[in-house]
């Protein structure tokens, strides 16, 4: 038998009932569905039976990475957990995502996948050393933040080992909860379901080799020097600087390439200067994303210390700061984190901040505060809409409403008022509590069925809630139009596809991106400009499949869809070309199975066609273009003296986007009429057994 | 150090031996950056030669040359040579890379090996210290290539380096001007002025995409 490559192999199953842990060949599953997430739709489709719920003892978690995961293929750090999800109406599947280091390590300890399940009947932790797996008692852990029980975790096994843990918020199952390795790279959405299986923490430390294809060493370097020197930009593929530069074209504020003459991690010693960072200096590459001041505005360069981020990524996009201002709520001087994790407390602060700059120091201050306890609590923001529905609840008197008069009064509203950052304390402490303002963290969904948030909840603008799937949008309608809302429907949580608006936002002229959706799609009609759009077409229904299949490709195989696709480059002698082969061009040498781009992407179909089979068999309905892919009033809504298609608006049309569900369809070979596969795509794709067992619950079309 | 004289060395010793692990030595020999040779000078140097070396130098640090740039030290070349020499180093196929752009009042030269089209245009437009033209050209710019209004801040950043107070009394001038009368304002919902010219964008696209670069993206990071 041929030496495996890439992959190591074999996966870990604990069942934490019984205490027994088994390893398996997990090449069963990588041949087909190439690991991470494609592995967890087939265990989770395979093994946990219809009708289960996210906190069951039935429902399985399955921590999985791909055959780049530990090599050293540019932006591959990331974990993929795929488990029923809480926050959703029918606990369909979803999948968290975490950066850091866990994956690497997992695969360094010579397993591709982690099976948890059944439930242990008190808190314990798994401590992976190698071949040597034991379940260890956590009776000491359990009411422990985070940063502690990763702390006694690392005293215990060293600090060369990799922590994943949860906080209060997973303990107590609260559906808005995270798993959260290396004390900040989160995965939301999950942290539930280790809390209900009295999981509080894993610890790895590997000492074995993920090996590439024999021969190939070479190849690889060229591959990877090439991809740095000619075609990766910054965060988000971003391909400009974000300042006129000599050496650029084009520039664009929004770009993540925020580089510069006299832009300083300030709090290094001594200061590092970013530089303007030009294509071809691959020594580079790290200094482009100053996410700090992206993030935190201009005052977060003289606390930036550096920019870290996850294992084998040039693309430096976590923010390490030095803020001894958080001393004083208790808290280490030092925070870190990123995007999203920055944005969301800065949201809870409904009065502004008392310096009444949302870019000042106040804000950051509040900004780092909320980050940590977050990351400590195990709290997730659910991309942003966790205080959003704070603010909803709060501004509309339904939270005066429904939280009984003596909790309404322990809490320090005058901190919320007056703009001070000790709201964060009390924002986070009340949430992870015992009393009604706990239930924030049950997500859209629940939240309504409990306070009865009314049609406006759904249907504000500016509320942003995905219904009747219960999500907040990401990169929907403002993002390429009916590409966007297409995106934005296939998945049970908040669509964490970063394909298409990567592409959109790169930074360069409409022409030119015009021009390459062309040569990617068929079409340059395939892509609108910003906020001019168009009716729908085939182009862009298969520029929306492209998008959903290589973020899929992305979670299996694997790489980081905050960066990844290549489809457009900083390189002017590539008249910013990409290059769509590269994750074959790796997966090839990583493995030794030549694989060209076609035949990945038609992987990836397959990874994405069993995601629908599953999510049909969790909801127990074909009907997905009813039942599942359902589209928000705001989205016709919005711009009420605006017709769609006109400039100057995002609004799209009911007619349109019918047509447009129509056209993916039948770029899937789904049913049009229901959206559901049918047998005949289900077998096209080597799904036979799935469409057997569908049959059986006469759920095909 | 390596022992082995080029990284092919390396990579066919290492793919012959067993019990080395072929990405270590590898990365480590691959890990050095070579400086990059921007400007290989040939043994000899003619005038034009050192005129086209000087001017590919300067645009590598974002500079301009003009003309009268040759008059000074240390080339001190007198009016007519200075013209020869460039008129000279035009035809040059080793110089291809200078571009020549004739200015209101002088001849501008820069390398586009080292400096984009694009932004020569700027520092020809901030040289030419025509501030009107320089916002109403860049505003027109943005508005018609990615198609997006212009943050009026970007004037107060390099190559621009106008103040606020200069940018100010300059944009309450332009405003007044008929020939300019196409540049528009519109603000976003946190007050920031942008800039677009309503030959190129409508005012309903110009300030919704104003508020997207302005506050929506954030919040939709």
């Amino acid at each position: 038998m041929a030496k495996v490559t890439g992959w190591t192999g074999k996966l870990l199953r604990v069942n934490l009932t019984t205490g027994k842990i088994t390893t398996e060949d997990s090449m069963k599953y990588n041949k087909d569905f190439i690991g991470g997430a494609g592995l967890g739709y087939k265990v989770i489709f395979d093994e946990v039976p219809q009708g289960t719920k996210a906190f069951d003892e039935a429902n399985k978690i399955v921590f999985a990475v791909g055959p780049l995961t530990g090599t050293t293929a540019p932006c591959s750090g990331r974990t993929n957990i795929t488990s029923l999800g809480p926050t959703n109406p029918y606990h369909a599947v979803t999948d968290s995502h975490m950066g850091g280091n866990f994956g690497p390590w997992l695969k360094f300890a010579g397993y591709d996948a982690i099976i948890i399940e059944g439930a242990s009947k008190s808190p314990v932790w798994l401590k992976i050393e190698d071949d040597n797996v034991t379940i260890e008692d956590a009776s000491n852990l359990w009411g422990k933040g985070v940063i502690d029980t990763t702390h006694e975790i690392n005293k215990i096994m060293g600090k060369e080992a990799c922590v994943a843990a949860i906080g209060p918020a997973g303990e107590k199952m609260k559906n808005l909860a995270s798993i959260v390795n290396t004390v900040n790279h989160s995965a939301g959405g999950h942290g539930g379901i280790l809390g209900a299986k009295k999981l509080k923490a894993i610890g790895i430390k590997g000492t074995k080799a993920v090996h590439i294809a024999e021969g190939k060493a070479k190849d690889w370097l060229d591959l990877n020097k090439y991809m740095l020197g000619e075609i990766i930009g910054a965060n988000n593929n971003h391909v400009v600087p974000s300042t006129p530069q000599s050496w650029a074209e084009y520039h664009s504020k929004g770009s993540r390439w925020t580089a510069q003459t006299a832009l300083f991690w300030g709090a290094a010693n001594p200061p590092v200067e970013t530089g303007e960072c030009p294509p071809g200096d691959l020594n580079k590459v790290g200094l482009r994303t100053q996410k700090a001041v992206f993030d935190l505005g201009p005052v977060a360069e003289a606390r930036t210390v550096k920019m870290g981020g996850c294992y084998s990524c040039p693309i430096r996009c976590q923010s390490n700061l030095y803020v001894p201002e958080l001393e004083k709520y208790g808290l280490t001087p030092y925070a870190t984190s990123t995007c999203i994790n920055f944005s969301a407390p800065g949201t809870a602060m409904l009065n502004g901040y008392s310096d009444g700059d949302s870019k000042g120091e106040v804000a950051l201050i509040t900004k780092c505060l909320g980050s940590r306890l977050a990351d400590d609590y195990g709290i997730w923001s659910n991309y942003g809409q966790l205080p959003r529905d704070f603010k909803y609840a709060y501004s509309t008197g339904k939270l005066k409403e429904v939280l009984p008069e003596e909790e309404w009064n322990s809490i320090d509203w005058s901190l919320l008022e007056k703009g001070d950052p000790g709201w964060m304390l009390e924002f986070y402490n009340n949430l992870i509590g015992d009393g009604e303002f706990s239930h924030l963290l049950d997500g859209p969904y629940y939240l309504d069925q409990r306070w009865n948030l009314g049609e406006e909840y759904w249907n504000g603008a500016g509320n942003n809630v995905w219904s009747k799937m219960a999500y907040p949008k990401h990169h929907s309608n403002e993002a390429g139009a009916q590409v966007g809302v297409l995106v934005n429907i296939m998945f049970n949580r908040d669509a964490n596809s970063h394909t298409h608006m990567n592409f959109i936002g790169a930074g360069l002229p409409i022409e030119l991106l015009k021009e390459i959706a062309g040569e990617v799609w068929g079409s340059p009609d395939a892509l609108d400009a910003p906020m001019n759009y168009t009716p729908m077409n085939e182009y862009k229904a298969k520029f929306a499949k492209w998008s959903i299949d290589r973020n899929m490709l992305h979670d299996s195989i694997t790489l980081c869809n905050w960066v990844w696709p290549m489809t457009v480059s900083p390189s002017k002698e590539r008249n910013y070309r990409g290059d769509t082969a590269l994750e074959a061009k790796f997966y090839s040498l990583a493995t030794g199975i030549e694989m060209s781009e076609e035949e990945l992407d038609l992987q990836a179909e397959r990874i994405t066609t069993l995601h629908r089979a599953l999510t049909i068999k969790n909801m127990n309905t074909i009907d997905m273009r009813n039942e599942h892919d359902y589209i928000p009033e705001w989205v016709f809504n919005v711009d009420p003296d605006k017709k769609p298609f006109t400039e100057g608006t995002v609004k799209l049309d009911r007619e349109d986007m019918q047509l447009a569900l129509t056209m993916l369809y039948r770029e899937y070979g789904w049913d049009e009429k229901t959206g559901a596969p049918t047998r005949e795509t289900y077998e096209r794709l080597g799904l036979k057994d799935v469409a057997d067992e569908l049959e059986k619950l006469n759920l095909l079309p | 150090m390596s022992d082995f004289d080029t990284l092919e060395d390396a990579i066919e010793d290492v793919s012959e031996g067993e019990a080395v692990l072929e990405n270590e030595v590898v990365l480590e020999e691959d890990n050095r950056v070579e400086p990059e040779v921007l400007i290989e000078e040939p043994e000899e140097l003619d005038k034009v030669a050192l005129i086209g070396l000087h001017i590919r130098e300067s645009s590598m640090y974002g500079r301009l040359n003009n003309a009268e740039d040759f008059l000074d030290e240390p080339f001190s070349l007198e009016v007519e040579e200075a013209l020869s020499l460039l008129e000279e180093l035009k035809s040059r196929d080793d110089f291809s890379d200078i571009i020549f752009h004739k200015g209101k009042e002088t001849l501008y030269m820069y390398s586009d090996k080292y400096m984009s089209n694009n932004y020569a245009k700027l520092l020809i437009l901030v040289e030419e210290k025509d501030m009107f033209r320089m916002i109403a050209e860049t505003v027109r710019d943005e508005s018609k290539t990615y198609p997006r209004p212009t943050d009026a801040r970007l004037f107060t950043k390099a190559p621009f380096n106008l103040t606020r107070s200069e940018f100010q009394q300059v944009y309450e001038e332009l405003r007044k001007k008929e020939e300019y009368s196409d540049i528009k304002e519109v603000r976003a919902s946190n007050q920031a002025l942008y800039l677009f010219s309503d030959k190129f964008m409508k005012e309903a696209l110009a300030k919704s995409l104003a508020e997207w670069i302005e506050v929506e993206a954030e919040q939709n990071p």
